[in-house]
């Protein structure tokens, strides 16, 4: 269950490759594609403190199902308001 | 060995529900901060431009500097808490010690950051003067307003956390199982900095 310092130390290099892959794409115009990086380094980054940070691979029951939840009730919140948006 | 189990088994059990406590509480603070985000998401559809206007006002290198904090104090987090389970009581309090100065060191950047974007009026509040560059100054100053709600939220979190971190620490000894407690203030520190992680890309790297 105790992470390894190799582990948390492994974690943290990912972390700082992955920022300074985010901030180094915002110097070239690739036009949709710097969001896309963006997000997709955000989202990465976040399932990287989540799941071996705070030890989310381990989580068991209803606890993971928490965690998970709060996941779909933020995407039902906005996909109902964007389709209000969109739909006007 | 059948009262060893019999008195792991709860204990364990103790553990595994304040951890759902925690978990069910970070989930509201979810909600919060999905709240605050989905106001970014609509204004960012309206004013698509002004929002990359705005987001090259800010500073990068400051930006991407207190994101290397955050996530360097997160690893130090992580750190305080496998030698909070070792029994390593001494590096785990110091470590949460650094935990903390590094959370002050993410304020200061930000504190600075607010005070050069308000001495170049770009900060719509408090009566400050407001004069953002470029032709549609409020569309920009909604890019600015969310900008405040969302890192001023999140820098109120951070405060709180670096609160918890020094109480922890200051108290450590007097604990029946600090390492518990340290893994669940681990929990939320780790959530402000998830946060932080999504704020960066969608504030600072607009461009």
């Amino acid at each position: 269950m105790t992470m390894t310092f190799r582990t948390a130390a492994l974690t943290y290099l990912a972390l700082l490759v992955l920022l300074a892959l985010t901030v180094g794409s915002t110097f070239l115009s690739l036009g949709p594609l710097n969001s896309a990086i963006n997000l997709g380094v955000a989202a990465l980054k976040a399932g990287l403190i989540a799941l071996i940070f705070m030890h989310m691979r381990t989580l068991e029951g209803v606890a993971r199902l928490t965690a998970l939840v709060v996941m779909v009730w933020v995407g039902f919140m906005f996909a109902l308001t964007w389709i209000d948006y969109a739909s006007r | 060995m059948t009262g060893d189990v019999a008195s792991a088994e709860p204990e364990a059990t103790g553990r595994a529900t304040s951890e759902l406590g925690v978990f069910v509480f970070l989930a509201s603070e979810g909600l919060l901060f999905g709240a605050l985000l989905l106001v970014y998401f609509i204004d960012r559809l309206q004013n698509g431009s002004a929002f990359v206007a705005g987001s090259r006002e800010l500073s990068l290198l400051l930006g991407t500097t207190n994101t290397a904090v955050l996530l360097s104090s997160s690893f130090v987090a992580a750190l305080a808490t496998s030698w909070g389970e070792a029994g390593r009581s001494r590096p785990a309090r110091v470590a949460l010690v650094v935990t903390a100065a590094l959370g002050a060191c993410f304020l200061g950047i930000k504190a600075y950051e607010y005070l050069d974007e308000a001495s170049r009026h770009l900060l719509p509040v408090f009566d400050l003067a407001f004069a953002p560059p470029g032709d549609q100054p409020q569309a920009t100053e909604r890019f600015f307003s969310v900008y405040l709600a969302l890192t001023g939220t999140h820098a109120l979190h951070l405060l709180t956390g670096m609160v918890l971190m020094l109480s922890l620490a200051a108290v450590w000894s007097k604990l029946r199982r600090p390492a518990n407690v340290l893994r669940l203030a681990a929990l939320y520190w780790h959530f402000i900095d998830v946060i932080w992680v999504v704020l960066f890309p969608i504030l600072y790297l607009v461009r």
